[in-house]
């Protein structure tokens, strides 16, 4: 078994180097977050906007153009937390992160992932879905970022 | 804690699966342990790299940048998985049969053991870009204390290459006789799920039509998100939905790679290298 020393080395370097590179990701996105800080107050407006629409009619499709469906992240919530989408049929939804922090949109019940940065926005393709239910989440706070789409 | 050690055992898993197999198939190379670091230190700097840049990536090409982006890494890996199963099979039986005598073969065959290098970054790049990011919002929300964040990292990364581990002590107990064999065909289903992969993002940005959305659904059978599907997403390219397109792209890679995986280091070849010195 002298080889599998080898196989400790790796096992030590990477426990060691994983832990020293999530500490270098922090340092760097940290002075990334400081530039990101400007745009919030250009964002306000609009989220005010969608609030207001919201709390009116908590599942509503909130169509902006033809097929394109906008969700915001506020505090690691998405709101609106439901969407009703055509079942058959190819759209878009817009993500506005207004947190500071990174998320990463995530389903795994439509298949898609995208990390959205702090104060910006990402378009995500979906479907055509078949009718149902489907579970979205932020996967980095698990926890409070969770919605679905109702595909009819 | 929980959510860090959580969030982190999921991204490493699927680089220690990489490495595991990886290392299990690479047996009896000189040198594959540094070629494998260095494929490390070099993931986890262009991980922070693509951390840094992950707006910037996003939005580039009318916003399908990421999917552009992360389809990219994804097809490198299939090239340089398919070349190291290849290549392998080129001097794995002078591998199997003496290590020493084939020392300087290797050694003038080094660049292409490079690749190896070059599997083990790519599949860092995008779960250690994840990972930061996600450590860094655990940070900046101040939820969690550093210390905790530190622990819980440290947990999920320890559980990860655990698995890692013993898929690698697995594979060289469970198959000793056939596991260059077994490492290689182990390799190039990793490889097929990887186009498939590959392919699932090209149809998330637009540039490539699903055909068919959703061929099956097994989730009632084995949820992607449970530890025995990420396991087999990552090495056979589970999933519970696929579309016609990423069932297209996995076939082709298992036949084409598989095909020349079968036919390549035949007796054909010496028997040109004879022909070409007897001219």
């Amino acid at each position: 078994m002298k080889k599998d020393v080898s196989m400790k080395k790796i096992l030590f370097a990477a426990t060691v180097v994983i832990v020293a590179g999530a500490i270098v990701g922090i340092a760097i996105t940290n002075n990334a977050n400081t530039e990101n800080d400007i745009s919030i107050a250009q964002q306000e407006p609009a989220a005010g906007e969608s609030e207001t629409m919201t709390q009116e009619n908590p599942i509503q499709e909130m169509t902006v153009e033809e097929g394109v469906y906008e969700l915001r992240i506020k505090d690691h919530i998405f709101t609106p937390d439901e969407l009703r989408v055509p079942a058959g049929e190819k759209f878009k939804i817009v993500v506005y992160n207004d947190d500071p922090t990174p998320e990463e949109f995530e389903s795994d019940d439509f298949r898609r992932e995208k990390i959205i940065a702090g104060n910006s926005k990402a378009t995500i393709n979906v479907g055509p879905l078949e009718p149902g239910k489907y579970h979205f989440f932020g996967e980095f706070n698990l926890d409070k970022a969770n919605g679905y789409l109702y595909a009819e | 804690m929980f959510p860090t050690a959580t969030i982190v055992f999921r991204e490493i898993l699927e680089v220690a699966l990489v490495i595991g197999i990886v290392m299990a198939a690479t047996r009896g190379l000189p040198g594959r342990v540094n070629l494998i670091l260095a494929g490390l230190g070099l993931g986890i700097l262009g991980s922070a790299i693509i951390a840094f840049f992950t707006q910037s990536i996003s939005e580039a090409i009318d916003g399908i940048g990421q999917e552009v982006f992360n389809a990219a890494i994804m097809f490198t890996a299939v090239a340089f998985l398919s070349w190291t199963v290849i290549w392998m099979k080129t001097h794995g039986r002078q591998l199997a049969q003496n290590i020493k005598a084939v020392g300087a073969d290797v050694v003038s065959g080094k660049k292409s053991a490079y690749v190896i290098t070059g599997v083990v970054a790519l599949a860092t790049f995008r779960e250690g870009a994840e990972i930061a990011l996600f450590t860094y919002g655990m940070t900046a929300s101040g939820a969690y204390t550093l210390a905790q964040i530190a622990m819980g990292g440290a947990i999920g990364a320890l559980g990860g290459t655990i698995v890692g581990a013993m898929l690698y002590f697995g594979l060289l107990k469970a198959s000793q006789r056939y596991l260059f064999t077994v490492t290689s065909w182990l390799l190039i289903i990793l490889t097929a799920g990887m186009a498939a992969q590959g392919a699932n993002f090209l149809i998330a940005a637009g540039v490539l039509p699903a055909i068919v959305p959703q061929m099956w659904d097994t989730s009632a059978i084995l949820a992607g998100n449970s530890f025995l599907g990420e396991t087999l997403k990552v090495m056979v390219g589970y999933t519970p939905k696929p579309t016609g397109m990423e069932l297209i792209f996995y076939s082709t890679v298992l036949i084409v790679v598989g095909a020349l995986y079968k036919n390549i280091g035949r007796p054909t070849k010496p028997n040109a290298a004879q022909s070409l010195a007897a001219e």
